[in-house]
């Protein structure tokens, strides 16, 4: 136990069986003392009870095989895929919100400019990948979509 | 029955349908060439369209992405090195040594014929077994009906590549995110946290293409942003001379060679198909296995790993003959096997059919249809790869980073379209960053999916089942279901054993 006290980094697989454990115990706690209709034996809480039953005694194994040295490998990038999750996922909100106000059309034109300029390096970067592409690619998308199959998406100023 | 056929001709034969099946066997192949793309991802995108398609275009759509995509992963594998799906890796060994000898070409060719042939009778075998299974499956009560649920669970926990705990942990997760909701029995509302768009429960459309895509291109986006740019530079240089070095008239593959390749095919399309009907074994243990027992029964074993096509063949053959019988629990039963069979159920689903044994007896129109586009698919994707193949390697050139945020908008819209709904966008993007999370702290998505899925009809058997029953032990009191149980434990303990002595 002190060994993982003094090197926490390399047994991540502990913490992580114990974040399991922890999150079933708040399910269980939450079916015995929430607002869940547990009289019958059989109700609504019984096959929940049993996943997390199930996620606490993964958790459990997990955290136990980490001690005995049976732990997956670190992920050496997982600061920065967790970086670009939250980048990705708050530029999604903002791009549907904008959709919102702008049309599907010019919103999406924009987010793939952006993502295009983005994710290009010099002397990859070129204003035929970074502008015009993106832009061919949304009308493509608004004529395949929008006119073609006539999914309704969000409309705007423009479009 | 005559009369079913006949409708089924019609709709599988109109020419609009064969128009999606090669277009799909096109975005398929793109997407299985470029690593870290996937046919799965682009079946889980194009869900959306399946509202808006006529129910055989949209299958034949997804029939040729998942076909186009089982082969596409060989295609960089063999090129580069870099294998574009797991089910690829195993023909990546030979392949790749193919290549480095000058014979791309050949290598190829091979992927191709053996990738056909395994497709093909593993279709024929989904055609002539699902159905008598699903007859006796309509035999099935609660009882049996839970223990196969069970059994599906166990097994796809327990053979999907990663710890056995944290594939049980996602399983369970999958089957906790079902039951956000209506309690399908009581009525009464659970774990939907005072938010009122819960209370129908999670969409199937947006926890899949949240878990599978989403995930994945935010992965893919952190290395292309990680990736420095005199390694891009040199990646693309290198990827070009390839190309230029190439004398492809000196490398060809005439048919009759690879008929003499029967053996390793023939091993590796049996080996697929068994292993492919097993939920949760996969195309990557399939085609592993195939190549191991190939090498085994060949005369010249030593020459695999050095460039064989034997090797090419069998490893090829295993992973594509998994795409008609991971199909066969999800026709008989109504369990999807995989996480492809998974996305199917999905559209069926979305398509107004529930999948299991009455679908067969209720849209036979439409299955037979299905039945018919998966023959033909084959021969589209043969033809199609005959003519193409010298353009599909250089489809593994194309730089994702220009596509990553394309199908990213694709995913948000196409999400949003398919209910209308704004909740819908919310759960897309969370259930990206579950899946972005668990994918870092290794847990397979599979399993979850699978529990997602199949949690709701999993809870109603058990508790129909303890309902006549009354008591837990009524749950051992069918012989099937005793099978079931008996039989998961076995193959878990096979399959266990097996990996170990691979490793």
């Amino acid at each position: 136990m002190s060994s993982i006290l003094r090197n926490p980094l390399r047994y991540q697989d502990f913490y992580v069986g114990a974040v399991m454990i922890a999150i079933a115990a708040a399910g269980l706690l939450d079916i015995t003392y929430g607002n869940w209709r547990t009289g019958q034996t059989m109700g609504p809480q019984a096959f929940p009870q049993v996943a997390y039953i199930a996620i606490m005694m993964a958790g459990g194994l997990v955290a136990a095989n980490a001690c005995i040295g049976k732990h997956d490998a670190r992920q050496e990038d997982m600061l920065s895929v967790l970086v670009t999750a939250v980048v990705m996922v708050s530029g999604g909100v903002l791009l549907f919100l904008l959709a919102g106000r702008l049309g599907f059309t010019v919103a999406l034109a924009l987010a793939l400019v952006v993502g295009s300029s983005l994710l290009t390096r010099e002397p990859l970067r070129h204003w035929k990948t970074t502008i015009l592409l993106p832009i061919v690619a949304a009308v493509i998308m608004y004529v395949l979509f929008v006119q073609l199959i006539r999914i309704p998406l969000p409309g705007g100023l423009l479009f | 029955m005559l009369e079913a056929l006949t409708d089924a001709l019609l709709l599988a034969l109109d020419p609009s349908v064969l128009m999606f099946v090669a277009l799909g066997i096109l975005l398929g192949i793109t997407l299985g060439a470029i690593p870290g793309l996937s046919g799965d991802m682009a079946i889980a995108l194009l869900l959306p369209t399946v509202f808006y398609l006529e129910p055989a275009s949209a299958l034949g759509l997804l029939v040729g992405i998942y076909k186009g995509g089982m082969f596409g992963g060989s295609i960089s594998g063999i090129t580069f090195g870099v294998p574009g799906t797991p089910g690829a890796a195993a023909t990546t060994i030979d392949g790749y040594q193919a290549k480095l000898k000058g014979k791309p070409n050949r290598a190829l060719h091979t992927a191709l014929y053996s990738s056909v042939a395994g497709d093909s009778s593993s279709d024929l075998i989904l055609i002539f077994i699902a159905l008598p299974l699903a007859a006796v499956a309509l035999k099935f009560g609660p009882v049996e009906f839970f223990a196969l649920y069970a059994f599906s669970l166990l097994l796809i926990s327990a053979l999907t590549r990663g710890q056995l705990a944290k594939g049980v942990a996602a399983c369970a997760l999958g089957i906790l995110l079902s039951m956000i909701g209506r309690d399908p029995i009581g009525g009464s509302l659970r774990m939907t946290f005072g938010i009122p768009e819960l209370a129908g429960g999670l969409s199937l459309i947006p926890v899949l293409v949240g878990i599978f895509a989403v995930s994945e291109l935010i992965v893919q986006v952190s290395k292309a942003w990680a990736a420095k740019s005199r390694a891009i530079v040199e990646d693309a240089k290198e990827k070009s001379k390839m190309f230029s070095d190439y004398d492809a008239a000196a490398d060809k593959l005439p048919f009759r060679d690879f008929l003499k390749l029967w053996k390793a095919t023939a091993i590796g399309t049996g080996t697929g198909t068994l292993i492919g009907a097993l939920p949760g074994a996969g195309s990557s243990l399939a085609a592993f296995i195939s190549y191991g027992l190939a090498q085994r029964f060949s005369r010249n074993g030593e020459e695999f790993g050095k460039g064989s096509m034997e090797g090419v063949a069998s490893a090829e053959a295993g992973n594509s003959a998994t795409s008609g019988s991971t199909l066969i629990p999800l026709f008989a039963f109504g369990i999807p096997g995989s996480a492809t069979a998974a996305l199917f159920g999905a559209a069926f689903i979305l398509m107004g059919m529930t999948p299991g044994p009455n679908m067969v007896r209720d849209h036979s129109d439409v299955i037979y249809a299905l039945f018919i586009i998966l023959i033909y698919a084959n021969l589209v994707n043969l033809l199609m790869g005959k003519v193409l193949l010298p353009y599909y390697s250089k489809m593994s050139m194309v730089q994702p980073r220009i596509l990553l945020p394309i199908v990213f908008c694709l995913a948000i819209f196409g999400t949003y379209a398919a209910g209308n709904s704004l909740i819908d966008v919310w759960v897309l993007l969370g259930a990206g960053l579950l899946g972005v999370v668990l994918r870092l702290y290794g847990f397979p998505l599979a399993p979850l999916i699978l529990g997602f899925i199949v949690g709701p009809g999993a809870e109603r058997a058990l508790r129909q089942s303890l309902l006549i029953g009354g008591e837990w032990s009524y749950l051992f009191s069918s012989p099937i279901a005793i099978g079931f149980y008996t039989t998961a434990l076995g193959l878990i303990l096979v399959f266990t054993l097996l990996l170990r002595n691979k490793a």
